[in-house]
């Protein structure tokens, strides 16, 4: 328990002083304020083009706008910079070679992958509320009169889905070598998730789901049972993966 | 007392057979020079020791327990030095030996007090930058901070020496003297003048296997050969004594160079008269006369060829 503290605050210490979550904190505030200001300007900027008299109707922008720009931003963008910045987290400290010192002072394997999961859970856990935040701060300046729905809900399955795609980080990690080798395990892995989706029985139970139908969850009376399927799924391929990945690291040559 | 004893072990990486059935052991409070070429297996030896790597065969016993692959809980026991120690660029000294402090349960006042103690034996007590900056030397000064830091009874170094300057060499090598009498060391090396500078033990590895091993001293009498070394002014007076030389009885065999002649014989003290003799009786002036000893390099060269 003593190591997994001390190395949560060498983890903590790391991503402050290597500006890792200077980046994901700023990233994550700009694209929460992106989504309701896009929302809003998108008619004015449509105006503004000169369109050689084609006539165009774009109906009022609304709250749900802002948030199908918040799930763009964050569901796809926000996710793969959450990849690249903890794609090498574990696979840094072998090719340096900078965990032997610390595995020789006593230091159990299976700290350094929980602490180093649960750092990169609490960071990415912080950049979605920034992100959250932001845009719920300027939706409800911008929109004041519009409602949404399940708000809470389908920022939570981007959340969970989130942390499914670190614990996927963390088993390849100790699978292969190097930063690059463990970002392309991911891609694969995320890769083959999505050409199985193409599937309709698998979707509900697809990990997938979490971070795609984020804007559908968001209408009055949804129907949750898929989403309560996929999430079933999706937190016991965490709890494996990351259970494998203590499993694998155990025999990790150093 | 022995406190580190390897019994048979064997170690392959793919067909290639590193270390194959190597047994040594090492005595309390002693530096033990553990020698060979590069990549005989010094460091695989090491990584197995410190349970990092899976041995396939053998059995290592450190302070009387068993070391276990992946699990290492004899390494309490020990304090590591890698040969290239690497640290988190983005900390300060004083906070690395704190996380290594916390890691093995040192209470905040012991952190506090035994960094300040070893920053100070390894000469880093002003230094308060970031260690991404540190040289070579420094970072294997901080690697040596971090490998006392629990008080371990074995310091086990991967050639602490191999890439420091003379300056750099030197107070490495300090610093093992000086600690002598709290922990057994052991390092890996191959420069052989760091090693009879501060060694009293040695095993030699070849070919995956222990090939000598002992007190210094003592193997190099065993190893001594009875060789005489004589230097002349020129070539011409080292030629002429090589003639007169040459039948004199009890002489095994002359090496000639280019001013000199290295002379192998029976017995040093009564061939050693006569060979003076006989020379100065030439007329020739003999610039050096030298009773070799025999070297850790010579007995190095020995084993390895």
């Amino acid at each position: 328990m003593r190591g997994y503290v001390a190395f949560v605050k060498k983890e903590f210490m790391e991503n402050t002083r290597t500006f890792k979550l200077l980046i994901l904190f700023a990233v994550f505030f700009i694209f929460g304020m992106m989504g309701p200001i896009m929302a809003k300007l998108t008619p004015e900027i449509m105006k503004s083009v000169d369109m050689q008299g084609m006539q165009f109707t774009i109906p009022e922008p609304t709250a749900l706008d802002a948030y199908i720009q918040f799930f763009k931003n964050n569901g796809f963008m926000g996710l793969v910079i959450l990849i690249l910045i903890f794609g090498g987290t574990l696979t840094k400290e072998y090719t340096k070679g900078t965990l032997i010192n610390v595995l020789t002072k006593g230091l159990p394997r299976k700290a350094v992958i929980f602490a180093k999961y649960t750092v990169a859970s609490i960071l990415w856990t912080l950049s979605l509320l920034i992100s959250l935040l932001t845009t719920y701060g300027y939706t409800v300046y911008l929109f004041p009169n519009d409602k949404v729905y399940n708000l809470i809900q389908s920022v939570g399955c981007l959340w969970i889905f989130g942390l499914f795609l670190l614990a996927v980080i963390m088993f390849c990690s100790t699978i292969v070598n190097s930063s690059s080798s463990c970002l392309l395990l991911v891609t694969i892995i995320v890769g083959a998730l999505l050409i199985i989706n193409i599937v309709p029985a698998v979707q509900p139970y697809n990990p997938m789901l979490l971070a795609s139908d984020n804007v559908s969850i968001m209408v009055q009376n949804y129907d949750f049972s898929d989403v309560i399927k996929s999430l079933s799924v999706t937190i016991a391929a965490i709890v494996g993966l990351i259970a494998a990945a203590v499993l694998m690291f155990n025999k990790k040559k150093m | 007392m022995e406190i580190l004893k390897v019994e048979n072990l064997s170690k392959s990486f793919g067909t290639h057979k590193v270390i194959d059935g190597l047994s040594f052991s090492v005595d309390e409070h002693t530096i033990y020079g553990f020698l060979g070429q590069n990549g005989s297996g010094k460091t695989t030896t090491m990584k197995m020791i410190l349970g990092l790597l899976k041995a396939d065969s053998g059995t290592i016993t450190v302070c009387g327990e068993k070391v276990t692959y992946g699990e290492t809980k004899t390494n309490k026991y020990i304090g590591f030095l890698p040969d290239v120690p690497e640290f988190y660029g983005y900390m300060k000294p004083k906070e690395y030996l704190k996380l290594c402090g916390e890691i093995t349960g040192l209470s905040k006042v012991a952190i506090k007090q035994k960094s300040e103690e070893l920053l100070k034996l390894v000469g880093l007590t002003d230094v308060n930058r970031r260690i991404g900056g540190f040289s070579r030397g420094m970072k294997q000064r901080l690697g040596i901070a971090q490998a006392l830091l629990n008080e371990p009874r074995i310091l086990i170094c991967d050639e602490p020496t191999s890439a420091l300057d003379p300056v750099g060499r030197k107070d490495i090598l300090d610093i093992l003297l000086s600690i002598k009498d709290k922990t057994t060391v052991i390092f890996s090396t191959h420069i052989l003048t760091d090693v009879e500078r501060v060694c009293e033990n040695i095993g030699m590895i070849n070919d995956g296997k222990l090939a000598i091993s002992g007190n210094i001293n003592e193997l190099k009498e065993v190893n001594r050969h009875d060789i005489i070394y004589i230097e002349f002014e020129n070539e011409n007076d080292r030629k002429l004594a090589c003639t007169c030389l040459e039948k004199l009885e009890g002489i095994k065999e002359i090496t000639s160079e280019k001013n000199s002649l290295t002379i192998k014989v029976n017995d040093v003290k009564k061939t050693g008269k006569s060979i003076i003799h006989k020379i100065d009786g030439e007329q020739i002036y003999i610039l050096k006369y030298e009773i070799l000893e025999p070297t850790l390099e010579s007995i190095f060269m020995e084993v390895v060829q």
